[in-house]
This record gives C-alpha cells, structure tokens and sequence, in this order.
C-alpha cells in the first residue's frame, strides 16, 4: 500500500513535468533533450530556498517555479535560434551543461553528495509528512496543471502552435509569430519542469544530480511520445505506463545489481519501439516522423 | 609548457579518429547518429575481452575489435535507422532515435561488463621524452593511428570510387540512386567504415585510461564538436577541429582542473553553433540552395 | 472584357504611372525599384508594380523570372537588397512576415500549404482573426474567445461551404486532395479577411471545374470583399477574363505593361510570329499551358 502511495506520488509528479513537455513537443513540434535539467533547476532552488532561506514551501515551490520559467525563457532564446536536428542537439548540449554544473558546483549544489534534510511540504499550519497526504496534495496540484494544460490546448494559443508545428511559413502568413509561440511554449515546458522537481525535492527530502542527468531527459521524452504527442492527455498516460511498467521486472528474474541497466534498456526500447510503429503514441494526433 | 601541448595533441588524436568516423556517416547520411559513442565503447570493450579475457595479442585486438564496432553500427542502422530513414523520418527523430540506440547498447555492456573501469595492459608502457614532454607508447600509437586513418581517409576520399560515390551521397542521395546506384549498400558501407574508427578509437582509449561503460557520451559529444569546429559538410576538416578541442581541453585542464573538461567541449560547441555555424573550413550553400 | 482598338500594351523602359485611374488615395501596394541579388545574380532588377485598390492584377512571364521571389519580397519572406515596397503608403520593408500579414495581407503559395495534421474545419479556424487567446495568458485571462468560439466556428463553416468543402470538415488536410487543399487555401484566406491577395498560380494543377470554381472566388474577393488582388498565372485565359492590368515579368525585369487584355492578346501575337518580347528567347507561354485554348 505504501508502495502504491509511492507510486501514486511519482506519477503525480512526472505527470507535470511529461505534460509540460508534451506542450513544447507535441503542439510546437519542438524535440527538447533539456527537461531534466529543468526538473533539477526546481529542484535545487526549492531546496536550497527551503535549506538555506527556511522559506516555507508555497514559497519555495512558487518561485522555484518561477525560476525555472525566466531559466528556460533565456535558455529558450538561445536554442531557439537552431532548427532541426541542430535544436535538439543545443538542447542537449544545455543539458550537460546544466547537469554538470549540478555535479561539480559543490558548494552551492552539494555536487555528488547531493542535497538532504529537505522538509516535507507545509501549507500554513498543515504539514503534509504522511505518504497519503503528500499523494493527495500533490495529485490536487498535478490535475489543476493538467487542467491549464488541457485548457491551452484547446485555446486559439493551442491551435496556434500546432499551425507552426505544421508549417511554420505557412502560419507566418497568416499572422503568427512562430519564434514568439515556440518561446513560449518552451518557457512553458522549463516552468513545469522546475515545479515536478520541486514538488520532488519535497517529497524525496534529498536530491543530488544524478536524477537530473540526460537518461532522464531521454526518459521524460518517451512518456510524451508514448502517452501521444499532441493530446493533453497524452502524458498522464505515458507516465502511468512507464512508471508501473518496471514494476514488471520485479518478477523477471535479473542479473544481480543490473536492475538500473534493465530500467534504462526498458525505456529505450520502449521509445525505439513507439517511434518505429507508432509514432503518434497510445492517444496521440500527432505522429511524429 | 610543452607538455601541455603534447598532452592536447594526444587528445586530439583520439577525438581525430572519432570525428573522422563520425563526420564519414553524417556528411554522407546526414544522419545525426549519436550511438557512434557507444560504438566507441563497444570497440573498447571488445579490445579488452580479446586481450584481457580471451587472451590474444594486441595486434589481433587491434584488429577484430575495429571489426566487431562495425557489426555493432551496422547492426544499428539495419535494425533503427534505415526503418526510420525509409519511411523519410525527420532528422530529429533519428537524433533522438540514436540517443535511444545509445542508451540501449551502453547499458548491455554495463550489464555485462560491469561500471567500474577496465583496463587494457598489453605489455609494459614506456615513456618517451620529446622536446621537453614526456608521451608513453601508447599515445604515440595513438597519434601514429591518427596519422594513418588521416591519410587513409583522405586517399579513399579523393583517389576511390567508393569514395567519391559517398561524396555524391552527400551531396544528393535521389540522383545517386537515379543514376543506377545502391544507395543504401553504401549507407552500410559508410556505417561500417565509421564505426570501425569508432572502434578503433576505443581500443586506443582502453589501452591509455582504461574502458567504461559511459565513456562515449562525452566522447560523441567532443566528436561532433571536432566536426562543427572543423566545418559542416567538408569531410577532412573535423581534424582541425579535433586538434583545436584537445589542446583546448588540455590548457583548461592544467590551469584549471580535470573536471572543467566537458565545459570545454560544450562551451567550443555552442560558440561556434551560434557565432560561426559552418566552422572553421566550411563552405557556405550556394544562393539557390538557401 | 476585350478592347474594341488593336493597339499594342504599354511598353516601359521606365515605370509608368496611371493617369487614367488617378486616386487620391496611396494603391493598396507598390514598389519601387525593387531589387533582389543573390551572390551576385540579379533575380529582381528595379521591379516597380502599382495595385490600386480593388483591382486585379496579374504577373505573367516563363518559369525562374523572379514572379514568385516578387511574392516573397512583398509578403515579407525575404528582404529586398534594395527598393522599397509600400502598402497603403506605408514602407513595409524590414517587417517580419507575420507583421506583413498582419496589415491584412494574404498569399496563396505556389506549393500547396495546408496545416497536414489539423483537420480542415481547423485549418479555417486557425486563420480567423481571433486577436484573443492567441498567446498563453491571453489564452487563460481574456475570456472573449471563450465566448466566440460558438460563432467562430460558425463562420469557419461558411467559408467551408464557400469554397465546397463543407462535406471534408472533419478529415484531416493531409487526406485532401491536391485540388480540394488548394481551394482550403482559399478559405483560409477568406477567413484571414486579408485585404491584399498575393495568389501565386492558383489556378495551376487543377481540373477545369475546379478552375472555374476558383475563378469565381477571386472573381467574388473582390466584387463583393472589395479585396484587391495580385496574381501569378499562366494561364492566359484566366488573365485575360479576369484581370484588370497585367505586368509581364522576365529574368527579373518588368518588361510590359498595360490593360490585362491587351498584354495577353500582344503576348499572343508576339507567340505565333514566333517574336520574342526580349531578345533572348524566351520561353513563352510556359509548358503548363493547358492545351485547349
């Protein structure tokens, strides 16, 4: 039961961060290896606003959010600039960067060692320090995203970009501005990022950058392109399959210590496979290709 | 002073072999393929298991590892990207595509092979002095290798009729297949030539530092860079792009620390991205092909 | 529309102004020495068009005479090296083109343009002018588009029934056919409400029915849009039915000018003497010709 709460708790928050992903890949047709390290900008400032400033965690949280939206609004202008292939490949280079920046600034990021000791959420004079209460809070949260994100979907900014997806020239002409959409939506995807990783620093009360690495990155794209780009609710999909699917392997019989191996081969093939046979993903409109 | 740039040009040598490798495929298939990394790792490995577990001679290693990476790139195109590329797939699929084929193959060898760092010995090492810096054999070997894959390259580039048939492919795969040829042989001939530098690469590295599993992400990472550097599109160009990033690499690394190298890698690879995209060498487009 | 004298139409060695229609207000667009060089190749050398206000006006000329890269200059695409091109009076060299298309203009593109993966009601819908919702606050905070979606969608439906697609609302634009996503083309220009046109051989490719059809769209633009209409075309016919003023266009230069019907029926003349209007030879009227003339 624990264990399911666990797991109720994760989906929640890889939910926000897939959703937001999905509206940078699947409405802006915008492949971004940079995710994860949005996940850990949030989740670094909300710990150290948390650690160091003893904000409490609608603070925390908030301006970690905030943060990571002016991080991916800068970033954004930068990566922007390229297109194709060479977006993705700045994109990840951002990546890197950013990951290495988490392993190596030791002082401020706790480098290898990580940072621990992070306090459970607290809402006034709520404190939610049992596994049920942080899964309710955080799935309250989870699903008013959602909502804002189903929402923008469905909104003329939704239709929007999925003009510029599909013909960037073409919706020129008609008087939208593609850097000014894909801007956002990029500045939109690193926002969402930040918040599941704050929410994740508060839940794990210890964080350290190897959860922000770019496996990650690569993990958080196949949520979106399995669940289906382009629907919003595509990723809720893809993180429930993905985060129950490992599940499975509890009862394949491994290799002793190879489990991480397994996980990661797991959802390589599992993007391998959905971009080979069905690129639009489980739900999606839009196939990538 | 001089150990510095000693030190560089060795590393240089090695990123040299690997862009070369790398540049070959995406020049010719514009394929951005990132699994050329774990190839790299995959030479590695293998080098390793021949000598160290299988118990043959370097020179035997030096040969069927290169062998062995090629298998694996080819196997690589066979069962990823050609399904994609068929099927006219955007350049940023196959990117994330091999990412995945990265992924997958990286995590084998782990599984197999361990995370802990293996080291290649084959017979003792000695160290050279020359002009003032000092360099074992095996980085000697390294930048002989470097010289030869180099000219070798270059001759089958220039001299071959293989080699002008990827050129064309470069340039325009339809009229190549138009004009009678098999184009997606030569992809796997391509494949295969560059990933037996990629594993070649690697058994040179194992012997140097030693193998692990992730040693072809930032490997890759410096590959592409030589290559945008050197200048898109102009095959040989990637080694001065190489030699720029190792010694680079090398002054950061003696006046800093060893663990500011990727920066380096990143920082030369977004700078030129934004400021001078075609590189250093590159040839812009003509007007009708903007 | 054909003229009762045989004369032959305007030539210019230099623009040439109306005096017979002289508004007092600035033509909905024009150019002045408009040049576009590329590695030293003139594509455009000093092209200077007038499009009053609710007129059609065709450019006609052989294939690579700069017609469609004119279009690219106009609509914004691409920068002029020199020249200037105003709309309304007003300079819009240096603007975005989605600023340009924002002042009201339009374009039909050579090659058919839909938005593949949303279906056809959608493409209609996505070129309505709908200033709110369009950006990601707008879409949270101003509620208008909340309340015209409604009315919005009606009107997508009109223009679909306009241009015959009703019946394809709901497939995706992808699955059209090459004729029936030309005419998705046009209603999204009719619910762009752009005043300005720039059409670049929208006639070309389709089946007879279609093109009378299409014909009679450009035809309604402007009689009752009161739009005005710049046009690339081939076919000669349709220029001559059409048209009000035609230029003709080749290797870059404005070569004649003059009332539509007395360009084509020149062009025509010149064509059967086998004269050429240059003194290299050109190649008019070009291979997409239909046959039955």
């Amino acid at each position: 039961m624990i264990y399911l709460l666990h797991l109720i708790t994760v989906i929640a928050i890889y939910a926000i961060v897939a959703g937001g992903l999905n509206l940078l890949v699947g409405f802006a047709g915008k492949l971004s290896l940079v995710q994860a390290a949005f996940y850990g900008l949030g989740g670094y400032a909300a710990a150290l606003f948390a650690l160091r400033l003893e904000w409490a965690f609608p603070a925390a949280v908030g301006f970690a959010l905030a943060g990571g939206l002016a991080g991916a609004m800068v970033l954004g202008r930068l990566a922007l600039r390229f297109r194709d292939e060479f977006f993705v490949l700045v994109t990840l280079a951002l990546q890197v960067g950013m990951h290495a920046v988490y392993l190596n600034w030791e002082g401020v990021t706790g480098g290898a060692f990580g940072l621990g000791g992070i306090p459970h959420p607290v809402l006034g004079s709520w404190r939610a320090d049992g596994l049920a209460e942080i899964a309710a809070l955080y799935w309250v949260i989870a699903v008013l995203v959602l909502l804002l994100l189903r929402l923008w979907a469905t909104s003329p900014f939704g239709l929007a970009l999925q003009a510029v997806r599909d013909d960037a020239r073409l919706s020129e002409s008609l008087g939208k501005d593609p850097r000014a959409l894909s801007a956002a939506a990029f500045t939109i995807a690193g926002g969402l990022a930040a918040l599941g990783g704050a929410l994740l620093a508060s839940y794990v009360t210890y964080i350290d950058s190897t959860s922000f690495a770019f496996p990650e990155s690569v993990f958080f794209l196949s949520i979106v392109i399995l669940g289906g780009a382009g629907a919003w609710q595509g990723p809720l999909l893809g993180t429930a399959l993905l985060v129950l699917a490992p599940e499975i392997l509890r009862f394949v019989p491994l290799p002793q210590g190879s489990g991480p191996n397994v996980r990661e081969i797991l959802f390589a093939l599992i993007l391998l496979i959905t971009l080979r046979y069905r690129p639009q993903g489980l739900l999606g409109r839009y196939a990538l290709d | 002073m001089a150990q510095i740039f000693a030190n560089g040009l060795v590393t240089s040598a090695v990123y040299t072999i690997l862009a070369l490798g790398f540049g070959l495929i995406y020049f010719t298939t514009k394929n951005f393929h990132l699994a050329h990394g774990a190839v790299f790792a995959s030479g590695a490995y293998l080098g390793w298991w021949l000598v160290v577990r299988a118990g043959l001679s370097l020179p035997i290693a030096l040969v069927v590892a290169p062998l062995g990476a090629a298998l694996v790139g080819l196997a690589i195109e066979w069962s990823i990207y050609r399904p994609l590329v068929n099927r006219r797939a955007s350049p940023e699929v196959i990117l994330i595509a091999s990412l995945a084929a990265y992924i997958v193959v990286v995590n084998v060898i782990a599984m197999f092979a361990g995370n802990e760092v293996q080291l290649l010995r084959a017979g003792a090492s000695t160290t050279w002095e020359v002009a003032g810096a000092r360099i074992t054999t095996i980085q000697v070997l390294q930048l002989a290798s470097a010289l030869s894959v180099s000219l070798g390259l270059a001759a089958v580039l220039k001299w071959t009729r293989v080699g002008h048939l990827w050129r064309a492919i470069g340039d325009s795969p339809e009229l190549v297949s138009l004009t009678g040829w098999n184009v997606g042989l030569h992809r796997f001939g391509v494949f295969a030539s560059g990933s037996a530098l990629a594993g070649f690469a690697g058994v040179l590295v194992a012997l140097d530092v030693g193998a692990e599993p992730h040693m072809g992400f930032a490997a890759v990472l410096a590959a592409v860079t030589a290559c945008i550097v050197g200048g898109l599109g102009r095959y040989m160009a990637p080694i001065l792009g190489a030699v720029l990033l190792g010694i680079a690499e090398s002054v950061v690394v003696a006046v800093l620390a060893s663990r500011w190298r990727s920066a380096v890698t990143l920082s030369l690879l977004i700078l030129f991205l934004v400021v001078r995209p075609l590189g250093l060498l590159g040839r812009p487009l003509r007007g009708e092909e903007r | 529309m054909h003229s009762t004298e045989d004369r032959p139409p305007d030539r210019v060695a230099e623009p040439v102004l109306f005096s017979s229609s002289a508004p007092a207000a600035p033509p909905v667009l024009e150019t002045r020495d408009l040049s576009y060089h590329v590695d030293g190749l003139a594509i455009l050398e000093r092209v200077s068009i007038v499009v009053p206000g609710g007129q059609i006006v065709a450019i006609v000329g052989p294939n690579g005479a700069g017609k469609t890269t004119l279009f690219e200059l106009i609509s914004g695409h691409s920068r002029p090296t020199s020249g200037s091109i105003r709309m309304g009076g007003e300079e819009v060299v240096g603007l975005r083109s989605a600023e340009v298309a924002s002042r009201g203009v339009g374009r039909l593109f050579q090659e058919v343009r839909v938005f593949a993966r949303l279906s056809v009601l959608e493409n209609v819908l996505v070129a309505l002018r709908r200033p709110a919702g369009e950006s990601a606050f707008g879409a949270i905070f101003d509620w208008r588009w909340r309340k015209q979606r409604a009315a919005a969608v009606e009107v997508a439906w009109d223009h679909l029934r306009t241009v015959g697609l009703e019946h394809e609302a709901r497939r995706w634009a992808m699955q059209l056919s090459f004729g029936q996503q030309k005419l998705l083309g046009f209603a999204s220009l009719l619910a762009s409400e752009a005043q300005l046109l720039l059409l670049d051989e929208p006639t070309a490719g389709l089946a007879p029915a279609a093109i009378e059809r299409v014909l009679g769209l450009i035809d309604k633009l402007v009689q009752h849009g009161g739009r005005t209409i710049l046009l690339i075309e081939h076919d000669l016919d349709s220029v001559t039915k059409l048209c009000d003023r035609a230029y003709v266009l080749e290797r870059g230069q404005i070569l004649a000018e003059g009332a539509a019907e007395d360009v084509v029926s020149d062009l025509q003349m010149r064509a059967a003497r086998f004269e050429t209007l240059v003194e290299v030879h050109p190649d008019l009227p070009s291979e997409e010709e239909p046959c039955s003339r």
